[in-house]
């Protein structure tokens, strides 16, 4: 069974992307918050994929992350957390292939982080974006 | 026929067709009395002359079987009788008709009717029915005719109604949605400028703080109730730019609300900012934060004052 991280705050949202995929095919964990997300991935990590919202609860960084990656705090968590101190690029482009980035910012996230992140999968939240997600997931943990 | 003369009596008829009636009965009933009264005299005639003929021709019989009509069969008749007296009389004076005698015999064969009354009456009766049926059917024909124009009115009413209904329901279905639209951005705008009360109020705390670790403790604090602002500012900003729940359009005083809302959202802010800006405090990370929140809030108010403003 593949594992699942979903950072997401909105409950809606949520249940949108959950009700997109087979529960029978994957495990998903939930969390709301950069803190909760940092402790999913120490406890039960590493997962088969990350669907990271940019805009979370900021729990856990510093004042001065807050104002660096202010509405960006899901970013935060994959630079401070999943990427942090990753020096070997293959490993990189391995863990940038496993996450999805889904936001309503994303267009102006994409011109601000253009070439660091390049790899990662973004989805606008858009109509009828949680088929989009699924189906990314779905490509994703095939690999 | 009983189930005939039930619909012409049953039949509600005008007062001229009545007249008309009561007239046709009066006239029918003179011409059948004229008619009798002619035909008793043809009748006395007749056989006068039968029995003045046999007056004169005693051995001759009475009964001339070619003539069929009734008449004549009555004046025979009279004859008969007369011939049948005289016979049992001696003296030739018996000739004499009595008239009463043979009007007796003509009562006694009364109830024949002239050729001609008959025609008469057989006619009369069967103009009246017919007269009637013809009026009944009229009748008849005019209300059918009444009853579709009311069904073809009924029908267009019908259809006037069913498109004033839709588009009531069509204007009621705007409306609502235009009132959920509004209420969805006001209360969001509402809460924007709540949490940015309580920034306010949170952010005043920090001229109180001893130590730089104090300092940073409350910074973080207020940093994660500007992300609930932020959070907030986004959500409206996003529901404004959206197709499905952007304002197409604004009252006046829906507009003067949310702008009012939105100035004092502003007015806090900008106190904020200025208070973390301030030499005794500077938290710069914080007067970062807030000014994205301000330039955030300072666009959707942009967006509000470009929405036209119609009355309901």
């Amino acid at each position: 069974m593949k594992k699942i991280l979903f950072v997401e705050d909105n409950g809606s949202v949520f249940e949108m992307l959950n009700n997109e995929l087979d529960s029978s095919k994957y495990q998903i964990v939930r969390v709301r918050a950069v803190d909760e997300a940092k402790g999913a991935v120490e406890e039960d990590g590493p997962f088969d994929c990350y669907i990271v919202d940019l805009q979370i609860y900021p729990y856990s960084l510093t004042l001065s992350q807050m104002a660096e990656y202010q509405n960006r705090e899901g970013y935060a968590f994959i630079k401070e957390c999943l990427l942090d101190g990753e020096t070997d690029k293959q490993k990189i482009q391995d863990i940038k292939s496993k996450i999805i980035i889904c936001s309503r910012y994303i267009l102006d996230f994409k011109s601000k982080y253009r070439d660091e992140i390049e790899g990662m999968h973004l989805v606008d939240k858009t109509r009828e974006f949680e088929k989009e997600v699924a189906s990314v997931i779905e490509k994703i943990c095939k690999g | 026929m009983q189930r005939l003369i039930k619909i012409l009596t049953a039949l509600p008829l005008t007062r001229i067709t009545v007249f008309f009636i009561l007239i046709a009965i009066i006239t029918g009933s003179c011409v059948q009395i004229i008619d009798r009264k002619s035909f008793h005299n043809y009748v006395i005639n007749q056989a006068k002359k039968e029995v003045d003929y046999l007056v004169n021709n005693p051995t001759d019989y009475v009964v001339d079987s070619n003539r069929i009509n009734k008449e004549n069969i009555c004046a025979d008749s009279v004859c008969v009788v007369t011939n049948i007296i005289n016979n049992n009389s001696n003296s030739t004076s018996n000739v004499n008709l009595h008239e009463d005698s043979v009007l007796d015999i003509i009562s006694k064969s009364d109830g024949l009717l002239s050729s001609n009354g008959l025609t008469y009456c057989v006619t009369l009766i069967v103009g009246l029915l017919a007269s009637l049926l013809l009026f009944r059917i009229e009748k008849m024909d005019k209300l059918v005719a009444q009853n579709k124009r009311l069904v073809n009115r009924n029908t267009r009413l019908k259809k006037e109604i069913t498109k004033l209904y839709i588009n009531a329901n069509d204007n009621f279905q705007k409306l609502f949605k235009s009132y959920h639209k509004v209420a969805n951005i006001l209360t969001r705008i509402e809460s924007v400028f709540n949490m940015s009360v309580i920034v306010g109020n949170v952010t005043t705390s920090l001229k109180q703080t001893k130590t730089d670790e104090e300092k940073n403790d409350v910074s973080t604090n207020i940093a994660y109730l500007c992300f609930q602002l932020s959070n907030l500012s986004g959500e409206i900003a996003t529901c404004l730019n959206s197709p499905e729940t952007k304002l197409d359009y604004l009252t006046k005083n829906e507009k003067i609300i949310i702008t009012r809302y939105l100035e004092a959202t502003l007015y806090e802010l900008k106190r904020n900012l200025d208070f973390v800006n301030d030499e005794g405090v500077k938290v710069p990370e914080l007067s970062s934060i807030l000014e994205n929140i301000k330039h955030c809030v300072e666009d959707i108010k942009d967006t509000i004052d470009l929405i036209e403003v119609k009355d309901n």
